[in-house]
Order: structure tokens, then sequence, then C-alpha cells
């Protein structure tokens, strides 16, 4: 079930009754319960690829610490633990490249050697199967290294994959942060409810109010620019790099309140990305919890930046080939994440002049209008990337680039999906959605200032939030008048 | 119980509370308004239907309520909507069986070849929406409905309308026609076709509209309702014929009255070109020959009629009647503003106006086929006259039954 359905809401209405209501050392056997159903409302038969996963990791964790307490002889010990670690990866990884990349793979050989593979059975793909089985690999890598003792409880460290707030969409969470609170009890707290709840709303009203928004004029334009004309290209490629955002940052924000609302704190996803002043920094406020799974547990084994200028821009390069494929299995989405890899090593290379360059140029480190200049930059550079996300491949992308140039006007009178009165309201909300992150960016807490408040005015303000978002989103089904016109049957 | 959890409690009931209101009022604002007009007068207490007709649009536009009461003393409500599949017609049924108990039910089999429960979300929300939300309601929803969220939409439609939001107030009447639930298309049907089908071809298999159908037939008997079956005419449409011929067969079987007017059995003629407006629906002179028939039918084989002598009922249905006259007068003049002479006076005809029709010796100068336009005046069985006074074109003068002078007016084609 989606977050933005009547289904989910009733769903989490009765988790969070019952969650509060049984006995506290029960809490986790509910969550996990309540997980798996929620993932078997998806596809029932993927539920045993979540278990499997689930046990595999399960197992090698265990694996591991015998490995610690067992094995004397050090080589021997570090060896098998190697083993397992590697046995492991590769089981996840394998059932990952499977289910997600196997048509994919199959393609290309047939591309390059023209023969055609026949399988027997289609294979559909598991939803947010490249999150949980990220979050377990970081799991086992964390025992790995010794970072932390391997989950002896099943039951524990199946809900850890499997919480349902975080399973299909993320944040990919680390097992440090989550293992230790799902142990814990909790206990209903107004201030962890209403947190919990205005974190929804906001998630809610990035997702509703904004992004599926924006995407009725993005796919109008994606599908038929031609009849637009050009100048629509660059609008709705800025466009959907708000729509990804508010869609992706809005799922995140539904998922942190849903757990907070249990009492749980997961781990925030974006950091107001479009504030960001280079791609770097980019790369530290946007989708943290894999960008920082990928540093983590890629970039710095490879090597990081300890071995050497070159080498770091290999391991760079391929961090981000990897985060490209991570994201779809086409090579679109490859070309996405080599862009942003070269983005980086460009960086790099240029930094030390760019900086000369400044100094040159008596422009102020800290000043507004280079801070501006810095994140319009960034903006477009990174804008530019999502067009290869978006497209349906690299080819459209490129088709798109030039017609973009040569054709440098707006067709009038052209249907753009959207009408005033909706156009109006989606910038109004943008508008309203750049406040709330300038706020952040000032490190201005408005959740605090609420909890302050009296509880008229949180009453008060929930309401007429609720109100809002359930008259202009976009939720349910869309209303199409045409439809309604008289047609005989 | 602690105070806090008093607390809680409250605060939480009173934003759910405002939050289903808010939903409710917005959403009577908000929806479409083809429902409300549709069962406008449905649920008046002094309707008292003694026939309920029921099934898809050939139902919509080929009963006419107002002429059953003037003419036969029947009360009735035509419950025919666009696109309304057999299990969808069996909800309606059971929804407006809540409301009223009639004596006769006559449900059309256009649709009885049909699987699935609804056709199109649109013409569901039509059929439904008007009806409030009860049990039954929301039993009839989720027979019909497989998700939960098309389940939402119709047991609270503000989740469909409020996209709807910057129409909040601009909200215009809908502009159909309601002549007691039935509607007026008006035209005819150039492409005519043959409205006789000739296969006795009974098909074998049980569809959902068939189950539908005898699902109709179990709720009428338990009610001591009549139930009757009717196959109103229609061009093409030949793979239905099984079908629709083996429900006879088994309703038949039953014991069920079925009237087949595609079998070529009953006494009634439509021509295929001028009594529709296109191949399957009548336009107003088809629909008003199929009501007379109808109407003569039933008050000579089922206890209606009942409330002739009824001063309160007699005396609604006499002030609706001459509501529905009024809205039968409103598209006649509107034709005739258009100069779609042809439809006005088609419209005459089935609105059962007094017409003094006047032709003068040269017909039309220009344009307009004077030929045609005779044609069909005398397919109408219209009389006219040559006029002495006219000099080109056609005059008419056009009374009600009262007398009551509804225009006069003179054209010269297009």
């Amino acid at each position: 079930m989606l977050f933005n359905s009547v289904e989910f809401i009733l769903f989490l209405s009765v988790v969070v009754v019952l969650y509060y209501t049984i006995p506290k050392r029960l809490q986790y056997i509910l969550l996990l319960v309540v997980s798996y159903l929620f993932y078997a409302n998806w596809n029932r038969k993927y539920t045993l690829l979540l278990a499997a996963s689930t046990l595999i990791t399960y197992f090698s964790g265990l694996g591991l610490d015998i490995c610690n307490e067992k094995i004397e002889s050090a080589l021997k010990r570090v060896r098998m633990k190697k083993i397992i670690l590697v046995a492991c990866c590769g089981l996840n990884l394998g059932l990952l490249c499977f289910f997600k990349y196997l048509y994919f793979i199959l393609h290309n050989i047939t591309k390059l050697t023209h023969y055609t593979f026949d399988l027997p059975f289609d294979i559909l793909l598991p939803v947010g199967i490249s999150f949980y089985i990220f979050q377990a690999l970081g799991y086992i890598i964390d025992v790995y290294r010794g970072d932390i003792k391997a989950e002896k409880n099943l039951a524990y460290y199946s809900l850890f994959v499997s919480f349902f707030p975080q399973l299909v969409a993320g944040p990919i969470e680390r097992s440090g942060n989550l293992l230790k609170q799902l142990r814990e009890k909790h206990y209903y707290s107004d201030e962890n409810f209403l947190s919990g709840f205005w974190i929804m709303l906001l998630g809610y009203f990035e997702k509703c109010m904004i992004a599926d928004r924006i995407a009725i004029y993005v796919d109008a334009v994606f599908a038929d620019y031609v009849q637009m004309g050009g100048m629509h290209v660059p609008l709705a490629i800025a466009g959907f790099a708000i729509q990804i955002y508010c869609d992706f940052s809005g799922y995140s924000h539904i998922a942190i309140g849903t757990a907070k609302i249990l009492g749980i704190d997961l781990m925030d996803n974006f950091r107001q990305p479009y504030f960001s002043a280079n791609i770097k920094d980019f790369w530290r406020r946007w989708h943290i919890s894999l960008s920082t799974w990928f540093r983590d547990y890629l970039y710095i084994p490879l090597g990081g930046n300890r071995k050497g200028k070159w080498r770091k821009y290999i391991n760079l390069m391929i961090t981000f080939l990897v985060s490209g494929l991570w994201h779809g299995a086409a090579w679109h989405y490859v070309i996405w994440g080599g862009i942003h890899g070269l983005y980086q090593v460009i960086g790099e290379w240029t930094q030390p002049i760019r900086k000369r360059l400044i100094k040159f140029l008596h422009i102020k480190e800290e000043g507004f209008l280079r801070h501006l200049c810095s994140c319009s930059i960034t903006f477009v550079l990174v804008s530019f990337a999502w067009l290869f996300f978006r497209a349906e491949n690299e080819k459209k992308a490129l088709e798109m680039i030039k017609y973009s140039f040569g054709h440098w006007y707006f067709i009038p009178d052209i249907d753009i999906g959207l009408g005033r009165a909706n156009l109006a309201l989606l910038l109004f909300a943008i508008l309203i959605l750049f406040v709330l992150s300038l706020l952040r960016e000032k490190k201005i807490n408005l959740l605090e200032f609420l909890l302050k408040q009296k509880s008229y005015i949180k009453f008060l303000f929930t309401l007429f939030v609720t109100m809002g978002e359930l008259l202009f989103g976009v939720w349910g089904s869309w209303y199409d008048a045409s439809s309604f016109i008289y047609f005989q049957f | 119980m602690n105070t806090n959890v008093i607390k809680r409690f409250f605060w939480i009931t009173l934003y759910l509370a405002i939050i289903v209101a808010f939903m409710n009022v917005l959403s009577n604002q908000l929806e479409e308004k083809g429902s409300e007009i549709k069962y406008e007068h449905f649920f008046d207490e002094e309707l008292c239907p003694e026939v309920f007709f029921m099934g898809t649009s050939h139902v919509l536009n080929a009963v006419f309520p107002d002429m059953l009461w003037t003419d036969y003393g029947i009360t009735s409500y035509n419950l025919g909507n666009s696109g309304e599949l057999c299990p969808t017609t069996r909800e309606v049924l059971l929804n407006a069986l809540e409301y009223h108990q009639p004596e006769v039910v006559v449900v059309d089999l256009f649709a009885v070849s049909l699987e699935d429960t609804y056709y199109n979300k649109s013409f569901s929300h039509t059929s439904l929406d008007a009806f409030p939300l009860t049990w039954t309601k929301i039993r009839s929803i989720m027979k019909l409905f497989d998700d939960w969220e098309t389940r939402a939409e119709f047991i609270n439609n503000f989740c469909l309308y409020h996209t709807r939001w910057n129409e909040l107030f601009s909200i215009e009447k809908n502009e159909n026609s309601n002549i007691g639930g039935g509607e007026f298309h008006t035209g005819f049907n150039m492409e005519g076709g043959d409205l006789i089908s000739s296969s006795k071809e009974a098909g074998s298999e049980v569809t959902d509209g068939i189950l539908a159908i005898l699902d109709m037939k179990s709720i009428c008997d338990e009610r001591g309702i009549e139930f009757v079956c009717i196959n109103l005419p229609y061009s093409g449409f030949y793979e239905r014929e099984a079908p629709t011929n083996y429900a006879l067969q088994l309703l038949e079987e039953q014991g069920v009255d079925c009237i087949d007017f595609r079998s070529g059995n009953t006494p009634l003629l439509l021509d295929s070109k001028l009594d529709f407006f296109d191949t399957q629906h009548c336009n107003p002179l088809g629909g008003t020959k199929i009501t007379s028939y109808l109407g003569g039918y039933l008050k000579e084989h089922y206890n209606v009629g009942n409330y002739v002598n009824d001063e309160r009922i007699s005396g609604y249905w006499d002030q609706y009647v001459n509501q529905c006259a009024l809205i039968r007068e409103d598209l006649f003049k509107e034709q005739i503003a258009l100069e779609n002479w042809n439809t006005a006076l088609m419209l005459a005809k089935a609105n059962q106006y007094l017409c003094e029709i006047s032709i003068s010796p040269n017909g039309f100068e220009a344009g307009e086929d004077t030929e045609v336009f005779l044609a069909i005046l005398d397919d109408m069985d219209m009389v006219y006259e040559p006029s002495s006074t006219l000099t080109e074109g056609v005059r008419l003068v056009v009374r009600d039954k009262s007398g009551k002078l509804i225009g006069e007016y003179e054209f010269y084609g297009k």
C-alpha cells in the first residue's frame, strides 16, 4: 500500500493504537508482524525473498561472532570471516542482481552477441529490494568490522530489515542506530506523536501538493515536447528536479514521521539539497542514507582518498557509476551516476584554479551573491544530470537537448497539463517549501517552536494543514470532466 | 482513565469529526451534479412510484414517467443510467428499495451479456452518488468495487471531487433534462438499421449480467414485487443476441414476463431513422411510443394506477407533470431558436402538442430540401396544409393539449 493512500492511514491508525496498548515486551513482535503484512500487501510471494535475505545475513552475523569467539588463530579467523562476508554479500547481491538486473544483463548480452535468451519465467522487481538488501549488507559489514555485535534475537533482526516505515523507500538505516531503538520499550508521548504527525504532514505536502502536481507538467513535456516548444524542455527538467526531490523527500518524511509516532528516530535523508554550493555539498545533503552507505561501504573500502589523487578519482567514478546502477537497471541511470562522478572529479581537479580565480576577482567567500551563484550553478548542473535520469533512455535525453537549442520558443495555447489555478497553487506551494527549507537551513527549529505552543494553537495548525492538503493535494482519483460527459451506452 | 488520556481522546475525536464534516460539506459542493439531477425527485415521499424502470441509457431515453401519469395514471421513476451494467443495476435496486416499494420492477436486458460489475467509475457515480450513505450502500460499494481506493471514492466522493477545488465557487448545474429520471436526446439516426433480430440462437454461458438479473428477480420475489424484463429495440450488437436470448429463455422458464421488442412479436413498430437519435437510443418520439406501449401493457397486466384518486399523491404528480411540461417546452423552444425545424417538430409530436402547419406554395426557397421536410412530416403523421397567405417557407402554430399557445413560428429553411 502506498503511503498516500487511505489504506495506509487506516493501517497506521490500527498499528499505533495496538502498539501503545499491548504489553511493551510485545511491541517488537507486533511491528514485525505488521511489517511483513505491509510488505505482503505489495506481493505475498516476495515476503519469502525478504525473509531469505534476513536469514542469510542473520546467520552470517552469528557466524562472524562465532569466528570471533571460537577461532583463536588470527589468520584463520580473518580468512573465515572473509569467507562468510563474501558468501553473505554474494548471496544477497546475487538475489539483487537476479531480480533487478537479470533482464538488463541479458538484454546487453543480446545486443553484443545477437543471441536471444528465452526465459521460461517472468521476473517481477520486488518492491524495496534495493533498500532492504543494502540495509542488511550494511549490518553484516558492520558486524564484520566489529562496529557492532551480531544480533542474537532473530525477531529483532528481522524487524530491523523489514521495519515497515522505511522498508520500501528508505532511509537506509544503520544497524547501530535502529537495532538498539527496536529493543527498547516505547511509551506514548504527545511530543513524539505530534512531531511525527507534523513530519508526516510535511511529507504529504511535498508529495501531494508539489511532486504529484508538477509531475503532470513534467510528464506532458517529456511525452510530447515537440508539440510544446523547446523552452519547455529546461523548464520541465527543472520541474523534474523539484518533483524528484519532493517525491523522495516526501516519502522519507512520511517514513520518518511514522517511525517517530512509534517512538523511533530514523535518520534524516535530505538536508535542503538545492541549497548546495557545489556537487560535493549536494551529495552530503541528497539521499544522505544512500550516499553515506556508498561512502562507508564502497568508496572507503576501495581506498577513498588515501591512495593518491588519481586513485581517488577512479574510486569516485566507480562509486557514482554503481550508485547510478543502484537507481535503475538501465544505461541512462548509469550515465546519470557517471555525470555526477565526473562533476566530482572535475570539481576536485579545478578547485585550486577556482580558488585562485575567486581571490583574483576579490569575491567574498561568504558573500550572499557568491553563494547564490554557486547554488544556481549547482542546481543547473544537477538538473542537467536529472535529464538522463528521467528520460526514457540516453538517446531521448540527447534528442531533447538538441531540440531545445534548436527551437527556443513556446508554442502558444498548448495544454501543459496544468490549468492556471493549479499552476498558481503549485508555485505557492513551492514558495512555502522554500521558506520552510530556508528556516531549516538557518537552523530554526519550527517543530520545537510549534511544540511549545498552547494546545488549541497546535490543534488549529494541525487541522488547517490537514484540511488544506486534503482539499488541494493530488491524491485519490483525479476528476476528469470528460469521463462524465454524456456517453451513450 | 486519567485526564491525559481523556484529553487526547477529546482532541483526536474533535479533529476527526471536523475533518469528516469538512470532507462531507465540500463533497456536496464539489461533486459532479449528474447523480443529484438524476435522482432529483426520487426521494420525495409523495412520489410513491408503482414502477421502477431500470437498465442502461436505452431505458433512460425510452421511458417518460410524466407521460405514464398523464395517460395511464401510473406513478413511476426512470432509474436507467448510462453505462450501467446489471450488477450495478441490482445494487441500485437494493438502494432504491430503501425508499420506495414499487408494484413492478421493469429491467432492460441490453447489458445482460456483459461480465464485470461496472462499466466505468464516472457512470457508477451517476448511478450511486445520490443515495445517502447507508449500510446497504456500503455493501453495494464493497460488492461492486475491488480496490479500497475506489471504495473510498464511493463511500466519500470527496476523494474524487476534491480535485475540483478551483471550481468551488463556480459550480454550475448539469444541463441535462430530467423527466422523471428519464432524459431527452434529440436528433434522428440517419444511418437507420434493422431493429428486429431474426437470430433465435441462445448462448449457454451464465454471465455476471444474467446472475445479477436472476438476483434481482429473487429480491423482488422476496418483497412481493412483480418482475418484468424488456429487451428494448436497437440496431447492431449482434454478438449480444445469443446471450440475451439465453437470458430470456432462463427468465421465461422461471415464469418472468419478458417483452422482447427485438423479436418483432410486439405490435409496436419503431422506425430506426425517425424514432432513434443513434443506432441504440430512442429520441423523444421513439421514447414516447415505447412509453405509451409499456404504459398500456402494465395497466392491463399489473396492479398499477392506484393513486389516481389519492388527493395527496395525485396532487404531487400533477404538479410534477407541470414541471416536466415546462422542461419539455424549454427543449422545444431551444430547437426552434436553433432553427432545427425537424427536431422541433419531433419534440412537438413527442410532447403531444397540437400543431397547425401551413406550407407556402413554393416551400423553402433555398437550402433546406422541401421534399425531405415533407417526408418527415408524413412519417410523423403530422398534418399540414398549403397556405394561401404565406409566400415562402412554413408557418407553425403550436399549442399544448390544454389549448394554451406555446408559440407561432415562421421558418424559411437553412
